[in-house]
């Protein structure tokens, strides 16, 4: 298994060289100068040229990938073009919120998706399945800044249960907790309506298979037929969709990041956009594309656990 | 079911525990700690000769002192005043200016007293293109010297329009501390180090910048103890914390919906400040067929500035009157801009040989208010038989595509320090034509008015420089270089419990000033 690991991690490397170009190139394709960005629209010519030198920019963009990747070997992601922060200080300031997230998000989805998909499969094309079907639908077709408005104006601003915007500073962790509520459903949401699909379908196929029957014939009370022997097969794809979704997530939370004012990689990652900030979008890019990787990884690796027949070779 | 019950307790112990996570409640701090909210993702380089975005010039208004100050709340230059220059005088010929110094002005982090030096290394710093982005502002300035610690002497190489214009604090007028500004080197930009009320302290990406009172402010301690000025991109979480009570100030949005929906809130102003940026249409005249007048005069009288203010919404946006805002020194509506006649232009179009209408292809930033503002441009426009195709981009391709002078015609929504000089140099000289080595923000390539504007920034006849400001307005009126639409104010919501200590109508740092009076209950 630790081979296994391993060589997924060897095969993350390409792909991480892949990514870098693509973003390096495609970065620099799209129209827009950092340096006239941020000194603004009254600085003059000489003034946009010499920031332009000063960052570097005025080289080819050949030279400058090369010093970047120089850089990237001797642990160096270089410096925000807008703010001067490292992109390291950046990205460790930023990741901590992100992983919360995405994590708490994927604790809702799951705690949601799993028992309502087994239970809509179990009562197969009655009022539970219906009701469930829709709900998963509206689940999947609900964007962050509509569900995530409607549950700020009813439990933040109404009720006054939760804050409106994540607070900063020095706050202690149950404080953090219940930042973390609202924005975790808002996310959670789509990832409950994609689980919900996913384990309804796979109960549906192993429940009409013949070993559940036997189970049944042989007397096993039915609730045990459907944890031991139906929810434990039909639980691997269910664990693909979680392994694959969860690189949305972390693509997707920038709406939810938005909306409840949290810092975020989705949120960096836009920002840099918007300001042609070279530095930050390499630099998360990497970052990016080894969450990915690790995601797969623990996915692949998560086989094992719930289904014994997966042995790595 | 067994299953569902095990569902059902699960939802149950979730929910009990989501309650009781909602129920506690954090403790209230005895500091009086003021929160604003401002319509950014994120603060860049917060050195204030560098950064020119609204987010953080309005930090720099807490955090830096100039020479001079125009009067809290207000925008007018007729209302400068003293700062850490406590008075001042000049040459007969307006070239050679004497400030004399505060005493006893101490620096931010312990970095001593600021004298004369100081300002001298300032403004060389604001004046230098390498190190600032308005270094065009001090083109006319031949040297800044200090005499002796308390008296600065600043040379001019031409008159300039107004002297103090550009030593109150903003932008380049801005006073930084040399030995900080020296010692720190690019970090300065992270902890900026000024004279101001309050004290740069913590930065925290995407979420805030704190800043605490400085306790050695020289017009005395600030009574609020920490600004805690929170980057919130999104206005409809920035409009639910306000309400819910998370933030005490908010940058609101220029929209009448906005104005009339917060103005409901209980507890709350709703203020609007100057300066306003004005939203002008400026005419590419090196591109056919707007080289035609007849073409551009037939554009200009297919606005109906009236309508689109009033859909703009009247309490936020004004109707424009020149090429200048109103309210600048030198601007002049002696020549009006060209009245609404879809029916005129219509004929002038096919009187320039258009009998069909013409086609222009547009460069369009995405961004909310500007392209909204061109859509209904583009609606209007169609009745006079002018076919607009907008091609729209994100916004930091926009500003580049349209300094390649590719766009017919560009949108374009900008304040300035308030004098005319300023505005018409940068937009109407053909000095800053784009594309040109000294390019600013001429878009339409317009050249009628350079004697007048050059003859008015160098002028020591005030009446003869207005009078030179006001003829270049009308000649730039005259060919509709550009066409002025409207003019958009800021919009803020303050609660009832902060007491600002002056009345605010204007803001010429873009955000508002804060100052050692300025309380919160």
């Amino acid at each position: 298994m630790a081979r296994y690991a391993l060589l997924k991690l060897l095969y993350a490397i390409p792909t991480l060289l892949a990514v870098l170009v693509l973003v390096f190139v495609l970065t620099r394709i799209i129209p827009g100068d950092p340096a006239q960005l941020i000194l603004g629209d009254q600085a003059t010519p000489e003034a946009v040229a010499a920031l332009r030198a000063q960052l570097g920019l005025d080289k080819s963009v050949a030279l400058q990938f090369l010093d970047f990747l120089v850089g990237v070997l001797h642990g160096d992601f270089g410096t925000s073009i807008v703010s001067g922060q490292s992109v390291v200080s950046l990205a460790a300031g930023v990741l901590p919120a992100t992983l919360e997230l995405t994590v708490a998000s994927l604790l809702v989805g799951i705690v949601f998706g799993v028992p309502l998909g087994a239970w809509s499969a179990m009562r197969r094309n009655r009022l539970p399945d219906i009701a469930v079907r829709i709900g998963s639908l509206v689940g999947l077709s609900l964007p962050a800044f509509v569900f995530g408005i409607l549950l700020l104006i009813v439990f933040a601003v109404q009720l006054g249960w939760f804050p409106v915007i994540s607070p900063s500073g020095e706050v202690g962790i149950l404080e953090r907790l219940r930042a973390l509520v609202l924005p975790s459903i808002t996310l959670g949401i789509l990832m409950a309506a994609y689980i919900t699909r996913v384990t309804r379908s796979s109960m549906l196929q192993v429940l009409g298979e013949d070993f559940i029957r036997t189970a049944r014939a042989k007397g096993v009370p039915w609730w045990q037929v459907v944890r031991r022997h139906a929810l434990r097969n039909a639980i691997i794809p269910v664990v693909t969709v979680v392994g694959l979704y969860l690189g949305v997530l972390i693509g997707n939370s920038v709406l939810t990041e938005m909306v409840f004012n949290r810092p975020g990689l989705g949120k960096l990652i836009v920002g840099a956009l918007a300001q042609r900030d070279y530095p930050v979008l390499q630099g998360l890019m990497v970052l990016y594309t080894l969450l990915i990787i690790l995601a797969n990884l623990v996915t692949d690796l998560a086989y094992g656990v719930f289904n014994p027949r997966v042995r790595f070779a | 079911m067994k299953l569902r019950n095990e569902g059902l307790s699960i939802a149950t112990w979730g929910g009990a525990a989501l309650l009781a996570l909602a129920l506690c409640t954090p403790a209230s701090a005895a500091d009086k700690v003021l929160r604003v909210g401002m319509a950014t993702g994120d603060i860049g380089k917060m050195d204030p000769h560098v950064a020119a975005g609204t987010p953080e010039k309005a930090l720099f208004t807490w955090v830096f002192n100039g020479l001079v100050r125009i009067r809290p709340g207000e925008a007018n230059p007729q209302f400068i005043e003293p700062d850490l220059a406590e008075s001042w005088e000049h040459s007969a010929d307006n070239l050679t200016w004497t400030f004399h110094l505060r005493k006893g002005v101490q620096c931010h982090g312990g970095y001593g007293e600021f004298t004369a030096e100081d300002a001298a290394y300032s403004l060389a710093r604001a004046a230098d293109p390498k190190r600032s982005s308005f270094s065009s502002d001090f083109k006319s300035m031949a040297a800044a010297e200090a005499v002796d610690p308390y008296t600065l002497k600043i040379t001019y190489k031409e008159n300039v329009p107004s002297v103090l214009g550009f030593l109150v604090n903003i932008q380049g007028g801005n006073m930084v501390c040399k030995k900080a500004a020296e010692e720190m080197g690019a970090d300065f930009a992270k902890r900026p180090i000024g004279t101001g009320p309050f004290m740069f302290k913590d930065y925290k990406p995407q979420q805030e910048v704190t800043l605490v009172a400085n306790p050695d402010y020289f017009r005395g301690k600030p009574k609020i103890d920490r600004i805690d000025y929170k980057f919130i991109p999104a206005i409809a979480s920035r409009d639910l914390a306000f309400e819910k009570g998370e933030l005490d100030i908010s940058y609101g949005q220029s929209d009448q919906a906005w104005y009339d929906r917060m103005s409901k809130l209980k507890d709350a102003s709703i203020v609007t400040t100057e300066p306003t940026e004005l939203y002008t249409v400026h005419l590419n005249m090196a591109h056919k067929p707007l080289d035609d007048l007849r073409v551009r005069q037939a554009f200009a009288m297919a606005i109906p500035r009236d309508a689109i203010v009033k859909y703009r919404g009247e309490r936020i946006a004004r109707v424009a009157k020149s090429v200048v805002p109103q309210g600048y020194l030198g601007y002049s509506d002696a020549t009006p801009l060209p009245a609404y006649d879809p029916k005129k232009a219509k004929a002038l179009l096919k009187e320039a040989g258009y009998p069909d209408g013409i086609k222009l292809t547009v460069v369009q930033t995405s961004l909310g208010i500007m392209r909204d503002t061109m859509e209904v441009l583009q609606g209007q426009l169609r009745k006079a038989g002018i076919e607009l195709d907008l091609q729209i981009v994100e916004h930091a391709t926009f500003h580049a595509e349209i300094r390649k002078d590719k766009s017919d015609l560009v949108l374009y929504a900008a304040s300035r320090f308030p004098i005319a000089d300023i505005y018409l140099s940068q937009f109407y000289d053909s000095a800053a034509i784009v594309g040109t080595p000294t390019a600013v923000t001429n878009f339409s390539h317009c050249a009628v008015a350079d004697a007048e504007i050059r003859a008015a920034r160098t002028e020591t006849d005030p009446a003869k420089q207005l009078a030179d400001w006001a003829l270049a307005q009308k000649k730039i009126v005259e060919a509709v270089c550009g066409v002025p639409v409207y003019e958009l104010f800021d919009a803020w919501a303050i609660s009832n419990r902060v007491k600002l200590g002056y009345t605010l109508t204007g803001a010429p740092g873009r955000g508002v000033p804060i100052l050692e009076d300025t309380t919160i209950d």
